[in-house]
């Protein structure tokens, strides 16, 4: 008789505990909040990137991420009923890194977009708005606003 | 594009963009701020994130597509938020997308669930066995594998793994839970030769 190996998933499974919780000499920490919001993804190490809008120098294995939780925000869009998988309309990516060395959080979003506004004075031009927070107690999000002022 | 060197901002944050035929592409880099103060970024650290795309066409409401929850107002509170895990270095390209794949099911299973509605922490109360507890929890995500498959034992993990780290948290007990990660590891270890022990040759694709 032949007996199971674990199936891969599950050693994927401790190695997602490893992660979490920072077992295997990871010395990871348990900060609060994981079960606070319902989405979580990963950030890599990077380093020598360039903010100039081509991302040939970013890591060519890294994931992206698709944004789909479009809601009316603002009202019923053209995007509503949408399957942002394929809307030639409108269906960005993104993709996240971080240099300990420097602090620095990189993002990049990449959005399929049929028609641009990205000039003018309105408010809600086409854009990205990114928020961070360390999570500590009485913190809340830092907004910052791009191409408008950050 | 536009700009040649990108444009600063806030607290040395830099960003640029270009288009690209159909495509806008968007690159940023800058701090995580707490309470308006940059803080150092470590692996393993857990940040409060969020990122939303805006598109405007001009001819109806401006379309407001975050990545994490679906609610406006993000400043408001880190509840608002998604969450960002910063990987170890080292990670194979193969294992940190299984962990992103586990890390998505994880947000598709709790996609009725977000904010205030998740089962809270405390449900696990103070956990003075953790190293046991963290052991049953992996033993029960074994033992239910045969009812689990695909995306569904994904969701499963993924919970799994997130109620660990939030008991540990909410246990107050993070050093001495990384020393009993040791017994922990030893739980996954006996349970591996358990199954391999009890369980008979099935097809992989069982179900």
């Amino acid at each position: 008789m032949t007996y199971l190996t674990l199936p891969r998933l599950w050693t994927h499974v401790a190695l997602a505990l490893a992660v979490l919780c920072g077992a295997a000499g990871a010395q990871l920490g348990f900060p609060h909040g994981i079960l606070a919001a319902g989405n979580i993804t990963l950030a890599v190490p990077l380093s020598d990137i360039h903010i100039d809008g081509d991302l040939s120098d970013w890591p060519e294995e890294m994931q992206r991420i698709p944004l789909r939780n479009h809601f009316q925000a603002y009202g019923p869009t053209d995007l509503d009923d949408v399957d942002l998988d394929s809307s030639d309309d409108f269906s960005p990516s993104m993709m996240v890194g971080y240099d300990d060395d420097e602090d620095l959080l990189y993002v990049a979003v990449v959005a399929r977009d049929d028609q641009l506004h990205m000039y003018g004075d309105e408010v809600y031009r086409d854009g990205i708005e990114i928020y961070v927070s360390g999570l500590s107690e009485g913190s809340s999000p830092w907004q910052y606003s791009w191409p408008r002022p950050m | 594009m536009k700009y040649q060197n990108g444009i600063e901002g806030y607290a040395g944050s830099l960003g640029n963009w270009r288009n690209e035929g159909d495509r806008l592409v968007y690159e940023w880099r800058g701090k995580v701020l707490d309470h308006r103060r940059p803080i150092e970024l470590d692996e393993g650290d857990l940040i409060g994130f969020d990122v939303v795309a805006i598109d405007n066409d001009g001819n109806s409401n401006v379309a407001w597509v975050p990545w994490g929850p679906p609610v406006p107002s993000k400043s408001a509170s880190n509840d608002r938020v998604g969450r960002l895990l910063l990987a170890p270095a080292g990670m194979t390209g193969e294992d940190t997308e299984v962990l992103v794949s586990i890390l998505e099911a994880w947000n598709d299973g709790h996609g009725e669930h977000r904010l205030h509605n998740l089962e809270g922490p405390e449900h696990l109360g103070h956990l003075d066995g953790l190293g046991e507890e963290i052991g049953a929890l992996v033993e029960q995500l074994l033992e239910n594998q045969e009812e689990l498959t695909g995306h569904h034992a994904a969701i499963a993990a993924a919970r799994i793994a997130g109620q660990i780290a939030a008991a540990a948290s909410n246990a107050g007990a993070i050093a001495s839970a990384e020393a009993r990660m040791v017994e922990a590891e030893a739980h996954i270890h006996a349970a591996e030769a358990r199954m391999l022990v009890k369980l008979p040759q099935m097809p992989s694709s069982s179900r």
